[in-house]
């Protein structure tokens, strides 16, 4: 018999905290870097339900459902010679993540198909690599004088005159439109993104996080201040961006970006939870279960998800060939098939990291473009669906942003109004 | 304490689902966890002392699930005493891609030591709707807390997490009685607020609770105990 039951107990309770950190940093998860060297083993999650004696844990489960998936993962790891890395819940695709380290000895590409036969597993899959799918230009952007809106690389952004932004801008800005920008991190205090910026998240773990070029220069094109006197207006000046890093830049040379599924898969996670209605996934890389399933969520649930079409790999590369992914090439891509749309994506002058200017190029940079539009659409109309059915592609395939938002928004006493109804005069 | 047939449902239930199931599908888990006072519905059982809890679950992909708990208080006399049990099982499915239907039955079995040592006991079957960060179940049990009252208890839970690692939680639950009992006290409808907050680490969490109940809440008939508390709380789970 215990003789001090209430020191006891709270002694008890004092060792189950201090248990706590010390199981994480002894049988918890290993920090393991590389990639791709790593699987991912999905398992599923039970419907949430009562459990008397327990607190309410909400979509991302009870500890004990928690503890029990640990343990059978450990179990995995353990009989297949891997490591258990880390994990990560899912609970809008039912499953909890967790992420093994494969020994040099074993291909992940066989030990994912082995594990998914495994009863107490959803599915496993390899760690895909994605490469964002853009390049700084030659140098850095000068201003111009005399543009409308004041912003003095105005003049020089493809969209001013191809789109004819300031004329879209009499329609819509995009106001307070929630676009999530999974990419590099974002310069939070660029002078021409201050304040524009209202989630900020990281999700890539062992990587040093400072401000970075495309993941900056994609939420410029997206949502730079406009009229500020400063460097560019974004396509939808007013619509609110979540800067989520799900990628990092190599810095090369030649610089490049890079993301992997895991990082990825919550990134998109936080902006379906955290309701974006506009998706830009500026990246390429090959088809992914796992970001295939969180892409279905958020096209169920009406987000307008962007991917940039890379030519480079079969069916434009993921997510761009997802079913129901709008994808975007730019426009000096000489062919592109149906159903891709072409957008502003060569020399592009936008934000970089620094509080600079850089010229741009690349498909990254055209679905941009089009995450902008789409913010603008959405400003004017409720959407269900991504919206694409409303995008309006003249002959030659570039779209036709004015047609596009009046088609979204009706008729009205402005300047892409006008100038449609005088280009149907000239026609007849 | 009426201990073995309650006992016995969830027991069956674990050990065919088990044999039916397969180890490898089966989510087992089980959690140890310390309370600074052990409240029913707003009403400490432990005379505002603390318990620890001992419990095991059981998930199957079927969506078939059960579990029990043990928890033990310290003793009028000293020493650490068997407080109870709690066992459940049930089934949720979602019927759509935010919702799930929630039925199960639980029992219940409480020993108290003061004034003079007596049972409580109870039996209810539930149902509810469990959501994405909410959710709703309806109890009903043919005598609560063997107070020869049948009643109808209806909760619903709230969850709001800012960051990843910490958990805001709330709960709001109403008690009333149906019918049987025949003094005032068992004709009154009962309320209980819980709001807190939990930390979640790697394999457990810490809970700070407030929690409390409707004036004058005597239950079980006869006992006053503090309608307000702040709970502390710790778990590991296994």
């Amino acid at each position: 018999m215990i003789r001090s039951p209430r020191s006891a107990l709270f002694g008890v309770l004092l060792c189950l905290v201090a248990l706590g950190p010390a199981r994480a940093a002894d049988g918890g998860p290993a920090q393991t870097p590389d990639p791709r060297r790593q699987v991912l083993v999905l398992m599923k999650t039970p419907p949430q339900h009562y459990r008397p004696n327990a607190e309410y844990g909400g979509d991302y489960g009870d500890g004990q459902g928690r503890g029990a998936r640990r343990r059978i993962a450990g179990r995995i790891a353990r009989e297949h010679g891997l490591t258990l890395v880390s994990d990560w819940p899912l609970p809008l695709v039912g499953v909890d993540c967790y992420v093994m380290a494969v020994p040099p000895d074993q291909s992940p590409d066989e030990v994912a198909a082995r594990l998914s036969h495994d009863p107490g597993v959803a599915w496993s899959q390899p760690l895909n690599v994605y490469h964002a799918q853009g390049a700084q230009g030659l140098g850095e952007a000068q201003g111009v004088d005399g543009a409308t809106p004041n912003d003095p690389l105005y003049r020089v952004q493809p969209a001013a005159r191809e789109w004819r932004l300031a004329d879209l801008h009499e329609i819509s800005t995009g106001r307070n439109v929630r676009v999530a920008v999974i990419d590099s991190m974002v310069e939070r205090t660029h002078p021409d993104l201050l304040g524009q910026i209202q989630v900020s998240e990281n999700f890539v773990a062992d990587r040093a996080a400072a401000p970075e070029q495309h993941g900056t220069g994609v939420a410029g094109i997206i949502a730079a201040l406009a009229d500020n006197g400063l460097g560019i207006a974004g396509v939808a000046p007013h619509a609110r961006l979540m800067a989520l890093r799900a990628c990092w830049q190599l810095n090369g040379p030649p610089v490049s970006t890079v993301c992997d599924s895991l990082s990825l898969a919550k990134a998109v996670h936080f902006a379906i939870a955290h309701n974006a209605q506009v998706i830009n996934l500026s990246l390429s890389g090959p088809p992914d279960p796992l970001l295939g399933r969180l892409l279905d969520v958020a096209l169920e649930r009406g987000v307008t998800v962007v991917g940039a079409f890379d030519h480079s790999l079969p069916d434009g590369g993921f997510p761009a060939s997802h079913s129901g992914v709008v994808a975007v090439a730019e426009e000096s891509v000489a062919a592109t098939p149906a159903g891709v749309f072409r957008a502003p994506g060569r020399d592009v002058p936008t934000s970089q990291p620094g509080g600079r200017w850089f010229l741009v190029s690349g498909s990254s940079y055209a679905a941009a473009h089009v995450s902008g539009l789409f913010a603008l659409l959405r400003e004017r109309t409720q959407l269900t669906q991504n919206g694409a059915s409303l995008v309006t592609l003249p002959p030659g395939g570039a779209i036709d942003a004015c047609a596009t938002l009046l088609r979204a928004s009706g008729p009205c006493n402005c300047a892409c109004s006008r100038t449609r109804q005088s280009s149907a005069i000239v026609r007849q | 304490m009426r201990a073995p047939r309650s006992h016995t449902l969830s027991v069956i239930f674990t050990v065919a689902s088990l044999l039916l199931a397969g180890p490898a599908a089966a989510q087992l888990g089980a959690s140890v966890s310390a309370d600074s006072d052990y409240r029913l519905r707003g009403v400490s059982l432990s005379d505002g002392k603390p318990d620890l809890s001992l419990s095991v679950s059981y998930d199957d992909s079927s969506g078939f699930y059960g579990g029990a708990s043990l928890i033990g208080a310290e003793g009028m006399h000293g020493g650490v005493r068997l407080l109870g049990y709690v066992d459940y099982i049930g089934y949720s499915a979602r019927f759509d891609e935010r919702n799930a239907l929630d039925l199960g039955v639980t029992t219940a079995g409480y020993r108290e030591e003061a004034p003079r040592p007596y049972d409580l006991n109870y039996e209810e079957i539930y149902a509810g709707i469990v959501r994405d960060d909410f959710n709703i179940h309806v109890y009903y049990s043919p005598s609560y807390l063997g107070e020869g009252v049948s009643t109808v208890y209806l909760d619903l839970n709230g969850v709001v997490r800012p960051a990843r690692q910490w958990r805001l939680f709330g709960h709001v639950g109403a008690l009333t009685p149906v019918s049987g009992g025949a003094g005032p006290d068992s004709r009154r409808e009962r309320y209980d607020l819980r709001a807190g907050v939990a930390a979640e680490f790697h394999g457990g969490e810490l809970r700070l609770a407030w929690t409390t109940t409707s004036p004058d809440p005597d239950y079980p008939l006869g006992r006053r105990r503090a309608r307000a508390a702040l709970v502390l709380g710790a778990a590991l789970f296994f």
